[in-house]
């Protein structure tokens, strides 16, 4: 779940980003950046609970989205604009790793089925 | 590929075969165990640590790149048209960018058991694909921007010789992926490729894996 603690961790540097970035002109409304961070905070912990252990892949198109608000928002984009893109690309890949990724999926830890030994 | 392979050496039981930390041919040993994928997360996080700091004076965060050999000509190639071209194009400058795809290296470098060439073959050609086709590109665009800017970047150059040294390592585990993959395709079709590619268990891959694995002894 390490994945899952790393999106926590960046949802609150989004929660952070406007104090840190603070000029208006050329950062994101902090509103949006305070929905932004509860979105992606509510989903990794989420994910935690067995019937929406996925609910962590829905952040992956909102990084998406973060990218290209960040991209297309002004040209060049300001510091606050490079945050958001560097945070969305990061939740990209985080966003794609399975809970306890380190174990194999669940199919493989069960006892052999005897389907498996139908073709040795 | 399945033609290519040694004859089947002594057999073995199940639970040999299943190991997790289990050999696999073509070589012997595990391409996906954590003695072969540390050392890669470890360089992979060196490159992004020397990406920031180049990134730290693209945002004119600090004064001057560390240039032993070149001197002061890392910030000529930093501060240079092409790398601001980069910039307007992609929305972030080109050496944050490179951090972001090496901590990709370490993140996809650590996710996944030691026998993810068989039980996540996705994850395996996802960092294959962040390690070699890009490690490749970003080789050449180091080396090409040197020859139009007509200036060099030490800590580029160190960055580039990373990711052809991340090349050589990762390329194990995802010749081994792609093995498995394809002699699953031979006998089960798309449909157990499908299903073993994303990480499912089928009667197929199970086979393919054992014999991989004997094959390896």
């Amino acid at each position: 779940m390490w994945s899952r603690v790393v999106e926590v961790m960046l949802a609150v540097w989004l929660a952070v980003s406007p104090y840190i970035f603070p000029n208006e002109d050329r950062s994101p409304s902090q509103w949006l950046l305070y929905g932004l961070a509860l979105l992606v905070g509510t989903l990794a912990a989420a994910s935690y609970w067995k019937p929406l252990a996925r609910a962590h892949l829905v952040i992956f198109p909102v990084a998406v989205g973060m990218y290209f608000w960040g991209r297309f928002s002004s040209t060049p984009p300001g510091p606050g604009y490079q945050n958001l893109i560097g945070v969305g690309f990061l939740l990209m890949m985080f966003s794609i790793i399975p809970n306890e990724c380190t174990r194999p999926p669940h199919s493989w830890r069960n006892p052999q089925p005897a389907s498996d030994r139908a073709i040795d | 590929m399945g033609s290519d392979a040694p004859d089947s050496a002594a057999p073995a039981d199940e639970s040999e075969l299943d190991s997790i930390d289990a050999p696999v041919y073509p070589y012997d040993y595990n391409p996906s165990s954590w003695s072969q994928r540390i050392p890669i997360c470890v360089l992979a996080t060196v490159a992004a640590v020397i990406s920031v700091h180049l990134s730290l004076y693209q945002w004119k965060l600090i004064e001057t790149t560390w240039d032993p050999v070149f001197g002061d000509q890392s910030n000529k190639v930093l501060d240079s048209n092409v790398a601001k071209d980069m910039y307007r194009r992609i929305g972030i400058h080109d050496a944050a960018l490179g951090a972001l795809a090496y901590l990709g290296d370490c993140i996809f470098g650590l996710a996944g058991s030691t026998r993810r060439w068989q039980y996540r073959p996705w994850m395996v050609i996802l960092f294959g694909i962040d390690v070699i086709p890009l490690g490749i590109v970003s080789v050449i665009l180091v080396i090409a921007q040197a020859f139009v800017v007509g200036y060099w970047c030490f800590l580029c150059l160190v960055t580039a010789l990373i990711s052809l040294i991340l090349v050589y390592w990762a390329w194990d585990e995802v010749s081994v992926s792609i093995r498995y993959l394809w002699r699953v395709k031979k006998r089960g079709g798309w449909s157990a490729l499908w299903k073993v590619f994303w990480g499912g268990r089928h009667p197929v891959g199970v086979e393919v894996g054992r014999e991989m694995v004997r094959e390896a002894g």
